[in-house]
């Protein structure tokens, strides 16, 4: 199925996107892209991510973490934001 | 004493007289500084039904106990004041130097009270005061105030907080503006303008003493340790909050007058767009936080325009209210505000708010003196923004905030004012954070986003260890409570919102009991009872003016139209529901809105009580 991916700031340095589309196995899970994401862009890629502290993951808009967090299933067409936090702490 | 100076000065301009008090240990000891003293002193001065633009209304500036000292981002001054935009209690905040120099000048806080005779500024050095001819400043924008001050008194090194020409044409939503920096809302701009009081003017070398110099050093070595240490730290340092994707990506980015929650083409002045653009880091007084940002066009027809800014708010009210995506004017804008003095929020929205009247044929183009208001167009803009300021043609009625204007036009133009209590909403849609917004619809000074921000709908901290559905109903009032009085609490201080993610109650009250030797200080128990009984103040300030459960509530578009598209997509403002659950949670009376006896009692309010 595809999805896709939207980065900003920090995590668009490294992917050097903006956004893409990815096709990933039905029934795929959040943390299977990020296994992805790090594969394909190394390991800069998760220590910039630093989930929790310098982004959050947002599933078609929602916090990932109310949708079930990292083993939230995707589905056909979800979009997912790496989204900076822009505040201190 | 120590951390305070221990003085206020009193200022009547009618009379030309002074006063210096100290500070009363009732006052330290109850509400300990800051937003505390302010609406303490506002609450004592203020008899109910003031009028704000008269001799009665105070403005009140205060420097918290720890300005001026080696603590991290405690350089904020704030004003108060009773608004002329809402007719209740108000408090804006500015960024800069202006606290740091009160407390080096000598003072804590300064009360104004009467209307001078012919302009005038206030001169506050070393301990020592006057009132100065300010005749050749008025007409001057903030800018130019500044440097003329800085040259008549030859040094460059005073700080000034002052008005533009929109305070002295009583715009209600003029504001007050420090090295361009801005206590933006609420029509503070206004109150001064109306008592022609062009500027005050701070000098002083008097540094701040400590309690205990150690612990404090101690207790600022942790805190800087945090800052260092914080993965976000240099991010937010770099960006400040330039990036307005945030809210788009979560479609609340309210576009067309609160219509939609996604401006088209938004990615064009993404945070990237800003990294282009930025020419400089600024700071206020002892913050390494520095995430102000000096920003600079070098082509098209805005070129040459820059500003100390544009932050979120700013970037937001020049853009999703007019569907507009061109970089080049809200650069302009927000520099053309700083120097007319005006609030980019209520300035962008009233603009907004022109733009759907003319959609919808209220307004014509004999009304706007030509300007074609047409979504996408920015060319009437800056136009826009100087007849408000210079209260000309369409810009007088404007002038007056977009509730009073839609009643002076009618013709159903009143369900297209977008405002609480007066205040227009700012730039996140209540439908796509529902404990955001209910802090909004229910915070004293009418919708303002920083009164109770719900950092955890909008950035996923979790609440109590658990993640937050933005959408959810549930138990919204009791997090809407705890996030507007923990912002009390920090507003004590002054501490800017951007240094509460790097501290916590605990390391807090360390700061306050090693720098003013007040040990209730050290009990974050004792902080909270504090932040909650300001919020009631505020709330008591408000209802002895008239105002109860009427006046928390959204406009109809808000409460009854779905969000049409994007991920908040069917969303309304559950505004009865979420209303009940927070009068519950702050044992407010459900009918009335207003706080219990027994809460007052609770919260040693009683005198509230004597009406």
């Amino acid at each position: 199925m595809k999805i896709e991916s939207l980065y900003f700031g920090d995590l668009r340095n490294v992917t050097g996107l903006a956004r893409e589309t990815i096709s990933i196995k039905e029934g795929a899970k959040l943390l299977d892209l990020i296994d992805r994401l790090s594969e394909t862009y190394g390991k800069e890629f998760l220590s910039r991510l630093n989930l929790g502290n310098n982004h959050i993951i947002l599933i078609n808009g929602q916090n990932h973490e109310v949708l079930g967090g990292k083993e939230a299933v995707l589905r056909e067409g979800d979009r997912i934001v790496f989204l900076p936090i822009s505040m201190g702490g | 004493m120590t951390g305070y100076r221990n003085r206020i000065l009193r200022v009547d301009l009618t009379n030309r007289t002074f006063s210096e008090d100290p500070i009363d240990g009732a006052l330290i000891r109850d509400y300990i500084g800051g937003g505390g003293f302010g609406i303490k002193l506002l609450y004592d001065d203020l008899k109910p039904g003031t009028d704000p633009m008269g001799e009665d209304n105070d403005l009140i500036f205060v420097a918290g106990p720890l300005a001026g000292t080696s603590a991290q981002s405690f350089g904020r001054w704030k004003v108060f004041f009773k608004s002329p935009l809402t007719g209740g209690f108000f408090k804006s905040s500015g960024g800069g130097y202006f606290a740091s120099e009160l407390k080096f000048a000598g003072f804590d806080a300064l009360i104004i009270k009467g209307i001078a005779d012919r302009p005038v500024y206030l001169w506050v050095h070393e301990g020592s005061y006057e009132l100065r001819d300010a005749d050749y400043l008025w007409g001057l924008d903030c800018d130019d105030t500044h440097a003329l001050i800085r040259e008549e008194l030859k040094d460059p090194a005073i700080r000034i907080a002052c008005i533009g020409p929109g305070g002295e044409r009583g715009v209600r939503y003029a504001g007050i503006f420090s090295d361009r920096r801005a206590a933006g809302r609420g029509g503070g701009g206004a109150v001064m303008g109306a008592k022609n009081l062009k500027a005050v003017a701070l000098r002083g070398r008097q540094k701040v003493s400590l309690a205990d110099a150690e612990a404090f050093k101690n207790a600022v070595k942790e805190q800087v340790g945090r800052y260092k240490k914080h993965p976000n730290f240099k991010h937010f340092s770099l960006t400040g909050t330039q990036n307005p994707e945030f809210t788009n990506v979560m479609g609340m980015f309210p576009t067309r007058n609160f219509r939609e929650g996604i401006l088209p083409n938004y990615e064009s002045i993404d945070s990237s767009a800003y990294d282009k653009i930025r020419v400089r880091k600024t700071r206020c007084y002892n913050c390494m936080l520095h995430c102000g940002s000096l920003t600079k066009i070098n082509t098209g027809k805005y070129m040459g325009s820059w500003s100390e800014g544009p932050e979120y708010e700013t970037i937001w009210a020049f853009t999703g209210p007019i569907l507009s995506t061109n970089i080049g004017l809200t650069v302009a804008a927000d520099k053309m505000c700083d120097d007319l003095g005006l609030d980019t929020i209520s300035t962008g929205v009233a603009v907004g708010f022109a733009y759907e009247l003319y959609e919808k044929g209220i307004i014509t183009k004999d009304e706007t003196g030509g300007l074609e208001l047409t979504y996408g167009n920015d060319e009437p803009v800056l136009t826009l923004i100087r007849q408000i300021a210079y209260r000309e043609g369409l810009g007088d009625v404007l002038a007056e905030g977009t509730r009073e204007a839609a009643r002076r036009l009618g013709r159903g133009s009143e369900q297209f004012s977008m405002n609480v209590k007066g205040l227009e909403i700012p730039a996140y849609d209540p439908r796509g954070a529902k404990a955001h917004g209910l802090s909004m619809m229910t915070a004293s000074l009418g919708a303002d986003h920083g009164y109770g921000y719900a950092a955890q709908e909008i950035f996923g901290v979790p609440y109590k260890g658990r993640p937050v559905d933005r959408f959810a109903t549930e138990d919204k009032g009791e997090m809407t409570k705890w996030n507007q009085d923990n912002r009390a609490i920090w507003n004590v201080g002054i501490l800017c919102s951007f240094g509460a993610g790097y501290l916590d109650h605990e390391l807090f009250g360390r700061l306050l009991a090693s720098a003013t030797g007040f040990r209730d200080f050290l009990d974050p128990q004792y902080l909270r009872l504090v932040g909650e009984r300001i919020i009631n103040l505020e709330r008591m300030f408000n209802v002895r003016e008239g105002f109860d459960r009427k006046d928390d509530v959204y406009p109809a578009r808000l409460t009854n139209e779905p969000i049409p598209d994007g991920p908040a997509k069917g969303q309304v403002f559950e505004s009865e529901l979420l209303l009940e659950d927070y009068y519950r949670a702050r044992g407010w009376d459900l009918e009335t809105g207003i706080p219990t006896r027994s809460k007052l009692n609770e919260l040693g309010l009683e005198f509230t009580l004597k009406r």
